[in-house]
């Protein structure tokens, strides 16, 4: 299948849409990615132009408004059968409008809480499938707010890149402690952490406060709270023991929010294996293994074994479970290899987007609307044709380089090549030719 | 220096990349992939090149199978400094994808997307009024690269080789060219006015019935000298035959182009649906009689406009006129003919290249004004200074010409020349 898959221009909704796009292609499909993190200079320069906020905008939106037909652009000349949008990508109504038009299916995965953007009830209905990380009362006020095809999709981890990673010295000295929090200084967390003690805790992101702000707490931010990458924090949770995990929260006085949706993080981190001290959330008991509802957390540390995760409801909890597991790493390790063996079986991106494939299908017609994803044996394939011993060897090569199945569609192979950046080869460039010459004089395999 | 010319369109196209391939081949070593059917005659006009036959067109898709893959194994090795690839052609693009994007000129495509040079955004904004279209072909694609040779260096010029008068029938659109009964007194009278010996029909196969035709319509004294050569020459017989030749009369085809590598005159009898001053044969000694009407130059694989048979079309009633045969005698001799609804051209060479000039009816009419002026901004486009654009009297004009040739987006990043390099 032929998958637009169209990020944000940043944010954290960014990651999750490369690794959505990632395991779209491990699945085989065919992606492409509308980049639109390549326009966000521009659109930062924009407001450093010093003029009037109305004119700044106009511009802004006139700017957003050609991004928008980019990507429409891109629609038209790539022809894929959905177009997967993630929270905030640039696709204005009229684009969308378009792109139902011209037949093209159209999701958007909202991986924000909807409690604190609101503007989904603007946008929601004009996608055909729009897909949510919270349940109730979200699906009831989508169906009211005229949302046809709404359903809950959880987030999830990327096996591929998020696994353990080879560190050097230098970089377990860097980047490892016994304990670390990874993420943005929400009022929370900035309440939190003020309060919990753990030996060597070393927090890491943005928006902490500075030592003017909060000596103490300062201190304990790394790399003066830079933007951490995606690459940094596998590097992080690697070389942590134990790593705290609390969902953010904008109340400064509720630091253990208990809300319902459950964070990247806490998939990432047990993909990876790595041991997470993890706040409940309400959806959490469906995706995770966890201790029933009010059973004290000594007795849940008895039988560990049966759980997967063990969060903790307050923050004396957390600072009992900060004291507990360092003195009990055998315990710390069984939970986060049964809670990596669950994402594995259930919350990888690959299933999400199985999940949603299978939703489309389910609830749209004549879907998908092109070829099937690489029928087998396909009168087309590259197998069929009458080719020399020294092409077939070469396409073979070309073949399993891409992640294509040998007997691949030679429209799914071309596909493929034109998402290739650089120099080509001399067999895709043949393959690109021929291609080229079949539209010209019409001619099929 | 290692350079490649991609040029996979028709016969007349090879001979028209002679300006750009001449002086790559004076920078060094100089290879063209063209389609294979045309590989002897790339080999016949450019003997110090290396030509790469590709079957593009008319072959086979096993063909392509069984040899694509070695030839673009040869050219990506070739390891070459430049390529100039010269069709608009998606064939082409897919070919551009063996080299590095920043190496490719003409239309190229770098990261899957299609790109062009703005050199060839420019050529795409002044065609939209072909009519006052500012550039032949072959200077076109000669400014491809950097400092062409001088004009005068592509094609010797234009002298009678022999005492034959050679005819070209083109088949491959029947509104390029003018019917047997047209054609006859053409030829009759230049004939007579040149003192031919012979007369020799030039063509393909695919012309063989229009060659049966035209000889049918000869009178006995002409039919007697007559050679019908048409399907019967391969390229070098092809070029033998136009060795002999006092004059070609042709409309817009590879012959004609052929004859002008050759040295030899060509008296070009263009309808609308071909121009002169774009594809006219290259060099000085040449003519041209162009059917001057408001709807040329047309698309010719499009209907005409006024929908009539390619036999009827408007463009070709001038050539029967009775002032146009009676004045067809001067055609090679000033004064030049005044011909009713007829424009006769000949050529000449400025810095940007050949010139196809109105000699009559009127000379320096406005169309030769616009182009004039097209010619030194496109020039200054370039990084070629011209006096023309200090005339304070032409300042208003060339405002208006710059506006329609230039974008927004022209001015809003470094020069074309500086862009392009110097190579």
């Amino acid at each position: 299948m032929k998958i637009l898959v169209v990020l944000p221009l940043y944010g954290g909704s960014l990651p999750i849409g490369q690794y959505c796009a990632k395991a779209l292609e491990e699945m085989g499909h065919i992606v492409e990615v509308f980049q639109a993190p390549a326009f966000y200079s521009a659109h930062t320069a924009l407001h450093n132009l010093r003029i009037s906020p109305e004119r700044l905008s106009e511009v802004e939106n006139a700017f957003l408004n050609t991004i928008s037909q980019a990507i429409f652009a891109k629609a038209e000349f790539f022809k894929p059968d959905l177009v997967f949008a993630m929270a905030q990508a640039p696709l204005n109504a009229q684009t969308l409008r378009r792109l139902q038009k011209a037949g093209i299916a159209t999701a958007m995965w909202f991986v924000e809480d909807y409690r604190l953007f609101p503007y989904w009830r603007g946008f929601a209905p004009l996608y055909d499938f729009f897909f949510v990380i919270q349940k109730d009362p979200l699906l009831d006020l989508l169906a009211a707010a005229g949302v046809s095809h709404a359903a809950y999709m959880p987030l999830a981890a990327l096996p591929s890149f998020h696994k353990k990673v080879a560190l050097t010295e230098e970089e377990k000295n860097t980047f490892g402690a016994p304990a670390s929090f990874m993420g943005a200084g929400y009022p929370n967390r900035r309440a939190a952490f003020k309060q919990i003690k753990a030996a060597g805790l070393k927090l890491w992101g943005t928006e902490w406060p500075d030592h003017a702000e909060d000596p103490a707490l300062a201190r304990l931010v790394q790399q003066n709270g830079a933007r951490i990458s995606a690459e940094d924090s596998v590097k992080i949770y690697s070389a942590t023991t134990v790593n705290i995990n609390l969902h953010s929260s904008v109340e400064p006085h509720i630091l253990i929010s208990q809300g319902d949706f459950v964070n990247p993080r806490t998939f990432e981190l047990a993909c990876m294996g790595a041991f997470q001290l993890v706040d409940k959330r309400a959806l959490m008991p469906e995706l995770f293994r966890i201790p029933e509802p009010d059973t004290p957390l000594d007795k849940a540390l008895l039988h560990a074994d049966a759980y997967e995760l063990i969060p903790f409801e307050s923050l004396p909890e957390l600072q009992f479970l900060l004291n507990f597991f360092p003195r009990h790493p055998e315990i710390a390790q069984g939970l986060a290899t049964r809670a990596q063996a669950r994402v594995y079986a259930q919350h990888t991106y690959q299933h999400r987007m199985a999940f949603m494939l299978n939703h489309i299908a389910a609830h749209r017609d004549a879907w998908p609307p092109s070829a099937q994803l690489y029928a087998n044996n396909s009168p087309n394939s590259l197998q069929n044709l009458p080719l020399s011993e020294e092409t077939k060897q070469h396409i073979t090569t070309l073949l399993n380089d891409n992640n294509l199945p040998p007997d691949a569609d030679f429209k799914d192979v071309v596909a493929k090549i034109r998402q290739a950046s650089g120099v080509l080869s001399p067999t895709e460039t043949l393959i690109l030719f021929i291609d080229e010459w079949r539209t010209q004089y019409g001619k099929k395999a | 220096m290692r350079f490649l010319v991609l040029q996979l369109a028709r016969f007349g196209d090879i001979i028209q990349s002679k300006r750009l391939i001449k002086t790559l081949e004076k920078k060094g070593e100089t290879h063209i992939c063209v389609d294979a059917s045309l590989a002897d005659l790339a080999r016949l006009v450019y003997p110090a090149s290396t030509v790469h036959a590709l079957p593009a067109h008319g072959a086979s898709e096993a063909s392509l199978w069984a040899e694509g893959l070695n030839i673009l194994q040869a050219l990506q090795a070739q390891n070459f400094d430049a390529v100039y690839n010269l069709n608009y052609s998606p064939l082409n693009r897919a070919i551009t994808c063996l080299f590095e994007p920043e190496k490719v000129h003409g239309y190229y495509t770098a990261n899957g997307q299609a790109l062009r040079d703005p050199w060839v955004g420019l050529a795409f904004r002044w065609m939209k009024e072909r009519r006052t279209s500012p550039l032949n072909l072959v200077d076109f694609w000669a400014h491809f690269t950097f400092n062409p040779i001088a004009p005068e260096l592509v094609n010797p010029p234009a002298s009678p080789k022999g005492q034959a008068l050679g005819i070209v029938l083109s088949g491959q659109n029947a509104r390029r060219s003018l019917e047997p009964a047209l054609l006859v007194p053409i030829i009759r009278a230049l004939h007579a006015r040149l003192d031919c010996l012979k007369l020799v029909l030039l063509g393909s196969n695919a012309e063989k019935k229009l060659a049966k035709n035209l000889m049918d319509a000869l009178p006995q004294s002409l039919y007697a000298q007559a050679e019908n050569l048409v399907g019967k020459t391969d390229f070098a017989a092809l070029a033998q035959a136009l060795q002999g030749l006092r004059l070609l009369i042709s409309p817009d085809t590879g012959t004609a182009h052929l004859a002008a590598h050759l040295g030899v005159p060509v008296l070009g009898l263009f309808c609308s649906s071909a121009s002169a001053f774009e594809t006219g044969p290259y060099g000085l000694g040449h003519y041209a009689l162009q059917a001057n009407r408001t709807c040329a130059p047309c698309i010719e694989n499009r209907p005409c406009v006024y929908a009539l048979p390619d036999a009827q079309v408007p463009c070709k009633a001038p050539f029967k006129n009775g002032t146009f045969l009676s004045q067809l005698q001067k055609v090679t001799s000033s004064p030049y003919p005044e011909t009713e609804g007829l424009v006769f051209f000949t050529t000449s060479f400025d810095n940007m290249g050949l010139l196809w000039e109105e000699k009559a009816p009127e000379p320096l009419s406005l169309r030769n004004t616009v182009q004039a002026e097209r010619r030194a901004l496109l020039a200054a486009f370039l990084g070629k200074s011209t006096p023309l654009l200090e005339n304070p009297a032409l300042q208003a004009n060339l405002s208006k010409q710059a506006n329609l040739l230039f974008e927004e987006k022209d001015f809003m990043f470094p020069p074309y020349y500086k862009k392009r390099g110097w190579m």
